[in-house]
């Protein structure tokens, strides 16, 4: 836990910029925990093992709650954001607060969660 | 009063028309894989500002690009698509760029870009559409933290400029009739395509805030409610208000007595949900179920007491007026019904009235 709150003071240093991002973000991302209103939570029983994968040719592998799902991703560098688009059409927008080589932490608008953030940890060394 | 409510009215008049807000479109590159360059941008919009927004409470302002529409988004586009001597020439088309801020929720607010381009280039003195876009860029902020807000409307510009481009690159029949562009021969056909992408989504709506008292009639009841009510308005979606409430009803004078009792007090929680339908602006039909869960403490002629479990199901069909949507008052009124396991009063019938403010 250390360790992560160490690497949690150093995102804040790290803001890359445009094409930087779409390098680092390639990488399975392993979800390590949560922010909500500023509590850290663990990721629960069913969630331990979930993960994003972001590919090089802009698709997508996800794990979340054991559900698998793929699709195609785009990022776009004046919004902050990733867009993600499941195999059925649905969209996710998630904000990225901050990337490194080791860390992504994400922001979603879900209807029942807003302003959720989710720390994943990068599962290759790059 | 009157003086104050006129010099009220003149200043608010004066934020309306008199304030304007230039925004500054950044250039910030994005990476793409195209080899256009955009030759010229078209403004063509109906209406030339971005959008009237509320910056600090009560003071709204309009909104306009720096330097103009055509030329803030060429100057946006050059630094991702620079022109090259191989680059095919595209020329954009701005049929719509509208800024909107809207109350969405209790505690939160939508920031909107809403965009709508075409793409096209010139073959043979002929406009060949490559892609009409419409396309939508919100972002969610709660009210304690809306000190960004204003600075995010420009970025969110930038983002709604940049996801056109990347969905002309996911094309793949774009990317060949550019490519078709290049190595066609000079006078001949080439296909159009006219591929249109538009996102559907309703308006921002406007967030009304209600504050009313109620008064109720019954069979049997006399009581009264205090009420705040929230709710995004809709033209065609069923209603759901967020609302809570406080309110105490006794049973009439006169009634107990000649039941049987010198006394019955009732406690009730009560669980339900109430829904809107908006017959025309600022007229809405208001209805409700409820299901109250309780006790009922009897206390006979004789001063026994006895105690009795209470459930019900009630509902209510009335209306709702609210005529100044921006601030003024609102009326209602309602007929009720409720059939209850109660040991004297059963059935109940009875009608309220409602006065209010919205803000």
């Amino acid at each position: 836990m250390k360790l992560l709150v160490f690497t949690r003071l150093l995102l804040l240093t790290i803001t890359p910029h445009s094409y930087d991002i779409q390098h680092l973000l390639l990488n399975k991302w392993k979800l390590e925990e949560y922010q909500i209103d500023g509590e850290y939570f663990p990721p629960s029983k069913k969630e331990k093992s979930d993960f994003i994968h972001f590919h090089e040719n802009m698709s997508f592998t996800s794990l979340s709650e054991s559900k698998q799902e793929q699709g195609s991703y785009l990022i776009n560098v004046n919004g902050e954001y990733i867009e993600m688009t499941s195999e059925t059409g649905e969209k996710l927008k998630a904000y990225i607060v901050s990337i490194s080589s080791e860390m992504l932490v994400l922001q979603f608008d879900f209807e029942e969660v807003k302003g959720l953030r989710a720390y994943y940890k990068a599962t290759f060394n790059r | 009063m009157k003086t104050f409510a006129y010099l009220l009215i003149f200043f608010v008049s004066l934020n309306t028309v008199f304030a304007q807000d230039s925004l500054q479109l950044n250039t910030v590159a994005f990476p793409t894989n195209l080899n256009i360059h955009i030759e010229h941008v078209y403004d063509n919009r109906e209406t030339k500002e971005l959008g009237e927004v509320e910056r600090i409470a009560g003071e709204k302002s309009q909104l306009y690009l720096s330097g103009g529409v055509e030329q803030a988004i060429q100057e946006f586009m050059d630094v991702s698509l620079p022109k090259s001597d191989t680059s095919t020439p595209v020329f954009i088309n701005v049929k719509h760029l509208e800024v909107q801020l809207a109350q969405t929720g209790v505690e939160e607010l939508t920031a909107r870009v809403y965009i709508r381009l075409i793409f096209f280039v010139k073959h043979n003195a002929q406009e060949i559409q490559l892609l009409e876009i419409g396309h939508y860029e919100d972002q969610l902020f709660s009210f304690s933290n809306t000190s960004t807000l204003h600075q995010t409307h420009e970025q969110r510009i930038r983002a709604a400029l940049e996801y056109c481009v990347v969905s002309l690159m996911k094309e793949p029949s774009i990317q060949n009739t550019l490519h078709e562009l290049n190595t066609i021969e000079r006078d001949a056909p080439i296909v159009n395509h006219k591929i249109t992408l538009l996102e559907q989504k309703p308006i921002l709506t406007k967030w009304f805030n209600l504050l009313t008292f109620k008064k109720s009639y019954s069979q049997y009841y006399e009581g009264w409610e205090i009420s705040y009510t929230g709710f995004a308005d809709s033209d065609k979606d069923f209603i759901i208000p967020f609302e809570f409430s406080y309110g105490q009803s006794k049973t009439k004078s006169g009634l107990v007595k000649k039941e049987g009792y010198s006394s019955i007090d009732t406690y009730v929680f009560g669980a339900g949900a109430n829904g809107y339908i908006k017959l025309t602006p600022g007229v809405y039909v208001d209805l409700g179920v409820s299901v109250p869960i309780g006790v009922e403490i009897l206390r006979d002629l004789n001063n026994k007491q006895s105690e009795n479990f209470l459930i019900g199901i009630g509902a209510s069909q009335g209306i709702k007026i609210i005529p100044w949507k921006d601030f003024g008052l609102v009326f209602g009124a309602s007929v009720f019904e409720q059939v209850q396991s109660s040991k004297v009063f059963k059935k109940d019938i009875g009608f309220e009235f409602e006065i209010g403010v919205n803000f």
